[in-house]
């Protein structure tokens, strides 16, 4: 699977007719067509970061941030494939996943678990599971079942010591994770191709503002 | 347009014991062309950091076929860091080159830069400035602790508009409000403050840009901006490291500390 997303930019045929009127090269259109995709994309995923998380825990900026990890950070430059077209791509497997869907499984990874965080402490540890003294517990899930789990604290009490409840897990540990595709991941392509058109009218007017008409 | 990792190629690794303070005193024009991490004098720590960003730019497949992970690239440095002797342990200090939060902290801001560089270079020129010409200041990521930015925009000159910190971005209180010296984020150490593009004609109802208006095309970086800086109480051994990374290039006068980007 291609973990890279491309949007392709084309300038309608009667924005190209007013530019035709500009003494302006048509690339600058298809440049400000290709900034306002890249905006609105920039816009989409920041609505998508302020949601808050399904399992309550606070956000790492999957969607947006401003460590150079987030999907909206991994928005290349737009190719230009000719005066009137540009190519944007979008270099992320996470996006590449949200839009498919389907199941991560530890051991394609040469793993025997997954680790999914519990805690804030858990998911903001920039080292993940290594990062935090733990061991591995079976531990009551609040869904119901006795699971395993990486409880806090380098080893496992001694001596009759009550045994590890959910609160005190970090990481659940799991074999395989599963994610329905997530449609609305990227914006709809109406609404891609209304930013491109409008801000290549804003082009349009600002080219004429400079006085760049014929 | 230059891919975030081009830019990033360019930057000359420059080993030194230099903290975080004096790095501050170097031009900031000097600073963008350099690869450092205060204090860390190891050449081949060093390289490793930058390796390391560079992997997480390119996102190139590892040796063993899976794409760069930032919490390994941070567990393989620590470790690395450790061989090296450079633990000071201190688990949460920042000072400590083998701290995971120290480590983090160098390969975000460096990605970042690299890839807002990128970023600033492709909205600053051609149509994509014709279309957008402001950019506005605003919370891109939550922080615990957060920095009373709009105390420090006034203070770089930026005016609010409908309370709103948006500007030209050709403005120079882009590159005053930067601790960098970069006309672009990040603009400071760990900070959730980011850019949002504002299109002409919120810029013209904004009363940012006059409807006859139009900005110098292209914005890029103003060259004669970061050029110097005082030296004042910079040791002279950094200021000969300095010179045998960019030779010619670095001078002192008095104590002016000048670099010649040409």
């Amino acid at each position: 699977m291609s973990a890279r997303y491309t949007i392709d930019v084309e300038v309608p045929e009667n924005l190209r007719r007013e530019l035709d009127t500009l003494a302006a090269p048509g690339r600058l259109l298809t440049e400000a067509a290709a900034a306002g995709v890249e905006a609105h994309l920039r816009e989409h995923f920041r609505r998508l970061q302020a949601r808050p998380r399904k399992d309550g825990l606070k956000s790492t900026g999957f969607w947006s941030s401003t460590d150079g990890n987030s999907v909206a950070e991994q928005i290349a430059a737009a190719e230009m494939i000719s005066d009137t077209h540009a190519r944007i791509g979008i270099d992320s497997p996470e996006l590449a996943h949200k839009l498919t869907g389907g199941t991560i499984r530890a051991a394609d990874y040469g793993h025997t678990y997954l680790t999914i965080p519990a805690t804030d402490r858990a998911a903001q540890s920039p080292t993940g599971a290594r990062g935090l003294p733990s061991h591995i517990e079976w531990v009551e899930h609040p869904d119901g079942g006795v699971r395993p789990a990486l409880v806090a604290g380098a080893g496992r009490p001694q001596g009759g010591a009550s045994p590890a409840g959910a609160e005190s897990v970090l990481f659940w540990l799991v074999r395989s994770t599963t994610h329905r595709p997530m449609p609305g991941a990227l914006p709809a392509e109406a609404d891609l191709a209304a930013a491109a058109r409008e801000s290549a009218l804003d082009a349009i007017d600002a080219l004429l503002a400079r006085g760049d008409a014929a | 347009m230059p891919a975030p990792i081009e830019d990033f190629a360019r930057r000359r690794p420059v080993p030194s014991w230099a903290r975080t303070r004096e790095w501050d005193q170097v031009p900031a024009q000097l600073r963008r062309r350099a690869f450092f991490s205060a204090t860390i004098e190891d050449a081949r720590a060093l390289s490793a950091e930058r390796e390391a960003v560079a992997n997480l730019l390119q996102r190139a497949r590892r040796p063993d076929g899976r794409l760069p992970r930032r919490d390994i690239a941070i567990r393989e440095l620590r470790d690395l860091m450790r061989q090296r002797g450079l633990d000071t342990n201190q688990p949460d200090a920042l000072t400590n080159p083998a701290a995971p939060a120290r480590i983090k902290l160098v390969l975000d801001v460096n990605r970042a830069q690299a890839q807002n560089y990128a970023r600033f270079k492709r909205s600053s020129s051609g149509g994509a400035l014709l279309a957008f010409p402001a950019q506005e200041l605003i919370r891109e990521r939550d922080s615990v602790e957060k920095r009373p930015w709009q105390a420090r925009w006034r203070a770089a000159g930026g005016r609010l508009h409908s309370g709103r910190m948006i500007a030209l971005k050709s403005d120079p209180v882009w590159t005053r409000l930067s601790r960098f010296g970069n006309p672009y984020p990040p603009f400071d150490f760990n900070s959730g403050m980011g850019v949002r593009d504002i299109p002409r004609r919120e810029a013209i109802a904004l009363g940012v840009i006059e409807p006859a208006q139009t900005q110098p095309d292209p914005v890029a970086e103003d060259l004669n901006t970061g050029l110097e800086s005082s030296a004042e109480g910079l040791y002279p051994g950094f200021l000969r490291t300095l010179r045998s990374h960019f030779g010619d290039a670095v001078a002192l006068d008095g104590n002016t500390l000048r670099f010649s980007a040409s």
